[in-house]
């Protein structure tokens, strides 16, 4: 196992936490009094600074500090976060990440103008003036009877590889008025037991400073998990406070030599403490009992594993599945009762493998919802078209590579709802709608299949202009008689387009097709409806993985052939009835007639049918369609391997399996199936009528 | 980085870069010149990026010397190295002398 190189560690955790930040300040766009929203957004640029300091990004950690030290004001409660200032922190965060995923392409100056941007509204007052100075805030005299606080900072040791920097923490309390901070060295092993990057100096303050409780505890808010935090009041001080530690924290401190004599002569009383490590003077008061922060003695909760290495393992697993699908059909073969037993607790520890090894490949299509938050963002304010962006499931779990293959669809259709769907606001004021539109994004399980919803608020398709486009391209014959549904579906025609001009975002006609296909390619469907004046709802169908599926195992002929287990509604026998009707290829299934395709033919089956022959109903979204068989054969777990370039252009299947015996068998395409039995619908439709 | 043994005394330069992200390195090299020389001098001129690691290390060191009977001096402490011991704490020249054994005349 290759060790992985620390900045390539840095710069995935650097995308994660960019994710964060970048959904906090979003959110908060949305909700700007959520002081947790704004905390999150804190903590991950902390990080991000610490890290990248740590990882050698100097340019990173310094242009992080300087946003961080802006945003400081938002964090205070002193300025609320707008819409402007949210922009302005994005376009920050986007420079950042540039800065660490390619450096090469970012300019200073860049950097620069967005630090002027994001001063300007965060000190609208004192914009050209450092940041550093208007943060510090003014000292203040002390009083000889001042009160303050004694704290005692212990850190876990590892606080210093997560990019914390306790002297940062310490300049941030001295920012709360005179701090008097003495380190704490008992902690110091020797040279054979230290670990060089664990901290284990300690810290004694005291902070001459009439600050409430809160103030300290922002200062430590991002740390208090990872240390301990003894905090006490000082009711009094009796002797003069000594000088602070800092006069201003942006200020060059002054060579030790030139120090003025009072700190030398301040530090002597709390060394000679220090010897005898007891945190609260017993002169001192204690009216109210000491604030702790400790962390839970927490184990490694997750562990970082390279996605390749989930494809490998799954792969493995996949093999795995097969040779125990070659045991189990040689142990009942033949007679002997130990093979038998053997082989079938292989084929129990096999699944639990299999569901195992699944499991730890899906991810929450959370992870993808974060995304288009931005985009809707910016298309938002580019198309001047205020929208509300709402998710919902984002703890729907997906495998890792369909949340992969989703991107660019959910793209299409975002950009798609908002510049074809939602109305502009005098057009949606005019219809008596709210001026902001409502986007909804939503994931839930259902059954074997994840349903991912695109829906809008917005005018909804027009069908009649659908209709005259599809009739002006000849895809129908003017005049013919279709249904709604049926004329939404030229929507996902290649090169199909009603947008009267083209856009940057959309109208060229390339889109929804590319979005059927990819959908389709996953073995998923996509369901379209609207509501004239109400919006549209675009549904994607999606199986739960690409990996192993539970299939259906069928012969046609002497082949044999999978149907994806979740595609499957029932199966029922060929009735003789239905047998005579072979003109019309329609099944009455409890009074609904549902076309049927006989496999026999499609595959061109050699030999006699059997006598009685089975029909699988499938499904996709509302649609139902028949497949007949000569047998089914029975469930069959299915490792799914990809055709070769050679069959790209077979359409039928989607894929191919291996089966106990060591031949192959192919999965059907259940979306193609139902397109071809439609396909002949429609051809009978019109030849009736003619 | 390097030992010098043509100097009267073992001298061992620290680096330019000190923070936790080469303190490892920092760590083998004081050790191993730790492990043969009867006196080292710790030469902290050329230290431009220190941290808490960094003054640990030192403070470490120095422990490690006092308890063994091997006398370890440092020397030349960098403009970056005292500003990190004054954001530290280390805010006086009586404090550093007590906790960093310090030759003078290097400083």
């Amino acid at each position: 196992m290759s060790a992985m190189d620390p900045t390539e560690i840095f710069r995935q955790e650097a995308s994660e936490l960019f994710e964060v930040l970048e959904g906090a300040l979003l959110d908060l766009g949305q909700r700007p009094d959520d002081r947790e929203l704004v905390d999150s957004a804190f903590r991950a640029l902390h990080t991000i600074k610490g890290s990248g300091a740590m990882f050698g990004f100097d340019k990173v950690a310094a242009f992080t500090h300087e946003f961080e030290t802006a945003f400081d004001r938002v964090r205070k409660g002193e300025i609320k976060p707008t819409q402007e200032l949210i922009s302005v922190a994005l376009a920050a965060k986007d420079y950042i990440r540039a800065l660490i995923e390619d450096p090469q392409s970012t300019d200073d100056i860049i950097g620069e103008a967005i630090l002027d941007d994001l001063k300007r509204f965060v000190f609208p007052d004192q914009a050209a003036a450092p940041v550093a100075e208007m943060v510090a805030p003014p000292l203040v005299p002390v009083e000889s009877k001042q009160a303050g606080w004694h704290l005692y900072l212990e850190f876990e040791s590892h606080i210093l590889r997560n990019g914390s920097n306790p002297l940062d923490l310490l300049e941030d309390l001295c920012k709360l008025g005179p701090c008097f901070v003495v380190p704490v060295t008992d902690g110091i092993p020797f040279l054979d037991e230290m670990e060089p990057e664990d901290c284990y100096l300690k810290w004694d303050v005291k902070l001459h400073a009439a600050c409430d409780k809160d103030a300290i505890d922002d200062v430590f808010m991002f740390v208090s998990d990872e240390m301990k935090l003894t905090l006490s009041p000082l009711a009094h001080v009796e002797a003069p406070a000594p000088a602070p530690l800092f006069q201003l924290l942006d200020e060059e401190p002054a060579p030790m030599a030139a120090a003025p004599a009072p700190p030398v002569e301040a530090a002597a009383a709390p060394v000679a403490e220090q010897a005898v490590p007891k945190v609260e003077p017993k002169s001192e008061p204690k009216p109210e009992p000491k604030l702790e922060a400790k962390r839970d003695d927490r184990g490694i909760a997750t562990v970082r594993v390279q996605a390749e290495r989930l494809d490998e393992l799954m792969d493995r697993v996949g093999e795995l599945v097969i040779a125990q699908a070659r045991l189990t059909q040689l142990a009942s073969s033949g007679s002997d009762l130990s093979i038998k037993m053997i082989a079938e607790e292989i084929e129990r520890l096999a699944s639990s493998l299999r569901d195992t090894t699944m499991g730890a490949r899906m991810v929450p299509i959370g992870s993808l919802f974060g995304r288009f938050r931005r985009l809707i963002h910016d298309l938002s304010r580019g198309l001047s078209k205020p929208v509300e962006f709402v998710t919902t499931g984002e703890d729907t779990e997906l495998d890792k590579t369909m949340i992969e293959c989703l991107a660019d669809p959910l793209v299409h259709l975002i950009r798609n709802a908002i510049d074809h769907g939602i109305e502009d606001t005098a057009t949606r004021s005019a219809n008596g709608k709210t001026e902001q539109g409502r986007i909804e994004l939503a994931a839930v399980h259902s059954g074997a299949q994840v349903l991912v919803t695109v829906k809008d608020n917005g005018g909804g398709l027009n069908t009649a202009r659908i209709r005259a486009k599809a009739e002006e391209q000849g895809l129908i014959a003017a005049g013919a008689v279709l249904t709604d549904h049926e004329i939404h579906q030229f929507l996902f025609h290649p090169g199909f387009s009603t947008a009267q001009t083209i856009s940057a975002l959309s109208g060229r006609g390339v889109g929804m097709d590319v979005v059927k296909r990819t959908i389709e390619n996953m073995r998923g469907s996509i369901d379209l409806s609207t509501r004239p004046g109400q919006g549209t709802t675009v549904t994607l169908r999606l199986p739960l993985t690409l990996a192993i599926i539970e299939g259906l195992l069928i012969r046609v002929g002497e082949g044999r052939y999978i149907i994806p287990l979740s595609a499957v509604e029932e199966c029922i026998e060929l009735t003789a009835e239905d047998e005579r009707s072979r003109g019309r290829n329609f099944l009455n299934v409890r009074g609904n007639l549902v076309p049927f395709l006989r496999l026999r033919e499609i595959m061109n089956a050699s030999g006699a049918p059997d006598r009685h022959q089975k029909t699988i109903i499938i499904s996709t979204g509302d649609t139902h369609v028949g497949l007949v068989a000569d047998q089914i054969i029975g469930n069959h777990q299915t490792v799914i391997k990809s055709l070769s370039k050679l069959h790209s252009d077979v359409t039928m299947f989607s894929g191919a399996t291996i089966l106990g015996d060591g031949t192959a068998a192919l999965i059907l395409d259940v979306a193609q199936l139902v397109a071809l039995a439609q396909s002949k619908v429609e051809k009978q439709h019109i030849s009736e009528a003619a | 980085m390097a030992l010098n043994p043509t100097e009267p005394k073992w001298s061992l330069r620290l680096p330019a870069d000190c923070s936790i992200a080469a303190i490892r390195n920092v760590y083998e090299l004081i050790r191993e010149a730790f492990g043969r020389q009867e006196r080292l001098e710790i030469d902290c001129s050329s230290v431009d990026k220190a941290d808490v690691t960094s003054l640990q290390l030192l403070l470490s060191t120095a422990k490690t010397g006092q308890a063994q009977g091997r006398p370890v001096v440092l020397t030349a402490f960098s403009q970056s190295l005292r500003n990190t011991l004054r954001r530290a704490g280390f805010t006086s020249e009586a404090m550093i002398d007590q906790h960093f054994p310090q030759k003078k005349d290097g400083i």
